[in-house]
């Protein structure tokens, strides 16, 4: 099975969500093949889910200060802090056979990517429905998947560092009187790669590692290659228009 | 449904075994003049369930199960995380907790 390989790098948070539809729309379009994408954010960023009320979830002030983008994903789920983390996106066209039609199903088989890489590292870990990666019962990965254009999109990240008290910094809770219980059940609910193996582990570090783990789950050949001129070009037409509009982000 | 102050009721919720569930309902004059359901929860396809949600905006509460029924099956909206019967009930318990601006 041949499926192109990018690694973009570092991203603003509305380049890094344009460049995944872009990747969509090529692959929809049948001028790519499917495609898997290794990626980071720069600035870090703060991005929720489409169902996610941006004011509700994320403290704007704080993150304009700490100069940390903020953005509405295309999927659903929730808010992450994107810091130290690899983020990967993969576009498979939904009569794949890679692909069950069953969401569910469908989160299971791509994360393996995820496990796989994390097993590479010296990470056990398991799948945890709905759409988390785990290990000795914390989550390290979270995943999040949209179909569109007759294509499955699923990016997700894994945490190489985690910061909690940071990251909660950054975003409001439900109730301000719980936020130290808050911050004390996250940091006993997630996990880090580094954390995990007692040293750190970086981006550059964790490539080759979820490079190969994810060419063994998806039985796949990667070819590594850049992004194409066109979707270079509509991932800056994508993130102009809708992911550094207000009106997408501020839609809920 | 016995007849609603105006005013907002909020539901906040994790639904067991599933994803936070957020929902606000703002009665006027005796109708829902405005519901927002929100959350961490899943919904394919996304767009599908905007227009879900903007089907009930405005309508008597007492219709507002059946109308969301109505409206996920015409959209052929799946939601994963929430059920459509935990918007329900959320929709209940919201118009129970309202707080008279």
């Amino acid at each position: 099975m041949r499926f192109r390989f990018l690694e973009t790098g570092a991203g603003t948070a509305a380049f890094n969500m344009g460049l995944d539809e872009a990747v969509l729309e090529s692959v929809a379009a049948g001028a790519a093949p499917p495609t898997l994408r290794f990626y980071r954010w720069e600035p870090r960023a703060v991005s929720v889910g489409y169902f996610q009320g941006l004011e509700e979830e994320v403290d704007l002030e704080a993150c304009a200060r700490a100069g940390v983008d903020v953005i509405r994903r295309a999927t659903g789920g929730g808010a992450v802090y994107h810091a130290a983390e690899l983020t990967y996106s993969i576009v498979v066209p939904e009569d794949h056979p890679l692909v069950p039609r069953d969401v569910l199903e469908s989160y299971w088989i791509l994360c393996r990517g995820v496990i796989e890489g994390l097993g590479r590292l010296g990470v056990k870990a398991d799948f945890a429905p709905l759409n988390d990666v785990i290990t000795g019962g914390r989550k390290v990965s979270g995943n999040a998947q949209t179909r569109k254009l007759g294509c499955v999109l699923q990016h997700g990240t894994v945490l190489l560092e985690v910061d909690v008290d940071e990251m909660f910094g950054l975003l409001k809770v439900p109730q301000e009187k719980l936020r130290g219980k808050l911050i004390e059940d996250v940091k006993q609910r997630v996990t880090s790669v580094s954390r995990e193996l007692g040293r750190t582990i970086g981006y550059a570090e964790s490539l080759d590692a979820f490079k190969e783990g994810f060419a063994v789950a998806l039985a796949a050949e990667l070819e590594p290659a850049a992004p194409t001129e066109r979707e270079l070009a509509r991932a800056a037409e994508i993130a102009a228009e809708k992911y550094a509009n207000p009106a997408w982000n501020r839609k809920r | 449904m016995t007849a609603r102050p105006d005013g907002t009721g909020r539901f906040v919720g994790k639904i067991p075994g599933g994803k936070l569930l957020k929902l606000d309902a703002e009665y006027a004059g005796g109708r829902l003049a405005r519901v927002r359901i929100r959350g961490d929860f899943f919904a394919h396809p996304e767009e599908a369930f905007d227009r879900v949600e903007a089907a009930l905006q405005g309508v008597d509460p007492a219709d507002f199960a059946r109308l969301l029924r109505e409206a996920v099956a015409r959209e052929g909206v799946i939601i994963y995380g929430v059920g459509v019967d935990d918007m329900v009930d959320a929709f209940e318990r919201a118009s129970d907790a309202i707080q008279v601006p």
